[in-house]
């Protein structure tokens, strides 16, 4: 796969689709760009989840965002779930399709969670086959997104944000980047989050993530239930002057707001984008 | 430290999540203010609390029926008897049920795995496959002769459940935040019929004979062998209306996907 750009069309603003606001964007259409949806959540067989998806999907662009595709696990890839989300992409159309750069289980068993992976040449092939694999069953490239992590492996012999970049780069995949992943990570790590934004190549980030988390003091856990916290909104800030303009929405998976809250939350997010793009490009003019 | 292969790393922190077993301080980094056992804890508790928030959604009459601290303490022997094997967090309670039959708390009190099969069959109509019920009109259609061999298919969303408790009621209490209804048990099962309508999840007990009509039928049974069974409740001559007031009913409940009649014989 290659072509000129990597990227498909800005998308602008979103959120992540939950049934919670169903009725509200079906009945009042509010000005949303695009809405991501949780995959594993409409790979049933029918009744009310796919009915609201249909008429959600005649409204606004949707992208596909799953948890359970374990690109990282030393098990075979799971066939019949891959086959459920290609059927699923048919009748969805998304925009685009991510998952993580994790493992959720070995051995035929799923914990349902992302664990991080350790970052070694051996990992890194691994994941370079099976992403190629993944592509080529689905005829697109995939982004995957860096998730928040509390621990890190002794045998990692290069960095995440390396190994972040050596992959997108050699299996020819895109990336979600998860802004506030970073920060919880480079709290719980103790590293820079502007390394890892300097580590990213440009040209294959095709999503960000702004989330919520809790700062526990010692170190932070990926909640996605509060509001963004401001180093998270600054990052983003950073993120944006340096790659330009970015397919931006706001995870909110617990405690879920009225729509109107995560609107205002998203308004936030267009401003902080315009802002630092103008400064850019000042910046630009100037030199 | 002796290099492990990815396959490796993974079954070990698997096992450590799973079981709590293997020493894997090995494993992993760790800083001044934030420990490696801490840093484990954090995903061996987060793989717990995960699972039993799922099964927390999905069976809130067993939840409140046992309260928050026993639902969680014997949600976690489920889930480390049998951990997921899906990508779907949405199977997780498929062999509830079951677990809670064979399980003392089951055995000492059957509403609670009656409930917890009321609510799983709730949820396998939920998102079962859509399908247009057919209607009187079809059944109008039919000729004299087709009645007898006639057969049934039935909604994908149709469950069934016998329970010798009140669990549709706890749970209809419970759904609907009123007050907690005590466990009543009979001697007498009663059977219950839980299916689809239009997007909505509904249910009503069925008597005996209705419940071993519509048994029969979606046995591929037709409605000569349903006649014939139905003897057994009432008088001869009275039968095949009997019958055929149930087929009727099902289908004013949307519970029929199709009639399945054979081919209208051509006389000559
Ligand atoms: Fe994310």
């Amino acid at each position: 796969m290659s072509s000129k750009t990597l990227l498909q069309p800005h998308l602008g603003f979103g959120l992540g689709l939950r049934r919670e606001h169903y009725i509200d964007l079906i009945d009042g259409h509010p000005a949303v760009d695009w809405l991501e949806i949780l995959t594993e959540n409409y790979m049933v067989p029918g009744g009310k989840p796919l009915y609201y998806l249909d008429k959600i999907r005649e409204h606004y662009p949707l992208v596909m965002h799953g948890v359970s595709l374990s690109i990282g696990s030393v098990d075979p890839l799971n066939m019949d779930y891959l086959r459920e989300l290609k059927t699923l992409a048919q009748r969805v159309k998304p925009k685009w399709i991510s998952d993580h750069l994790c493992w959720t289980g070995t051995q035929g068993i799923n914990l349902h969670d992302l664990l991080p992976l350790p970052y070694t040449q051996e990992a890194l092939q691994h994941l370079i086959t099976r992403v190629s694999q993944v592509q080529d069953f689905l005829g697109q490239r995939i982004l995957l997104e860096n998730v928040s992590s509390y621990l890190s492996y002794q045998h990692s012999t290069i960095s995440e944000w390396e190994f972040m970049r050596e992959l997108a780069t050699k299996a020819d995949c895109l990336i979600l980047l998860d802004i506030n992943n970073i920060h919880v990570s480079a709290h719980n790590h103790n590293f820079d989050p502007l390394t890892y934004l300097d580590a990213m190549p440009a040209e294959r980030i095709q999503q960000i993530h702004l989330a919520g988390h809790l700062n526990k003091g010692d170190y932070s856990i990926d909640t996605h239930d509060h509001e963004i916290v401001d180093a998270v909104w600054s990052l983003y800030a950073d993120a944006i002057a340096k790659f330009g303009q970015i397919s931006t929405m706001i995870e909110r998976d617990d405690d879920i707001p009225q729509l109107d809250t995560l609107l205002a939350e998203l308004q936030t997010a267009r401003n902080i984008s315009a802002q630092a793009l103008a400064n850019n490009r000042r910046l630009q003019n100037h030199y | 430290m002796h290099s492990l292969t990815l396959a490796e790393l993974q079954n070990t922190l698997q096992q450590y999540l799973l079981h709590q077993q293997n020493n894997i301080d090995s494993l992993t980094l760790e800083t001044a203010a934030f420990t490696r056992q801490q840093r484990l804890a954090i995903y061996y508790d987060a793989y717990r609390l995960r699972l039993i928030d799922a099964l927390h959604n999905d069976f809130p009459a067993l939840e409140m029926t046992l309260g928050t601290e026993d639902f969680a303490q014997l949600m976690a022997e489920y889930i480390a008897q049998h951990p997921s094997q899906h990508p779907s967090l949405r199977w997780m309670g498929g062999k509830l049920p079951l677990f809670l039959r064979t399980h003392p708390t089951g055995q000492q009190q059957s509403a609670i795995f009656e409930l917890a099969e009321f609510e799983w069959a709730q949820i396998m109509s939920f998102d079962a496959e859509d399908s247009v019920p057919a209607t009187l009109d079809d059944l109008r259609l039919l000729k004299n002769t087709q009645w007898l061999d006639l057969q049934l298919e039935f909604q994908p969303s149709l469950q069934i459940v016998s329970c010798f408790s009140n669990a549709p009621n706890i749970w209809n209490a419970a759904i609907k935040d009123e007050s907690r209804i005590a466990i009543e048990t009979s001697s007498e099962e009663k059977t219950w019929l839980i299916w689809r309508s239009e997007l909505q999840v509904v249910y009503r007990v069925m008597n005996q004979s209705e419940t071993w009509c519509l048994q029969a039928f979606s046995n591929h049974k037709n409605f000569a062998d349903a006649c014939e069974g139905l003897c057994e409740w009432f008088p001869v001559d009275q039968v095949p209306l009997k019958a055929a007031q149930y087929l009727q009913q099902w289908l004013q409940d949307g519970l029929i996907k199709s009639i399945i009649a054979p081919p209208i014989e051509n006389s000559h």
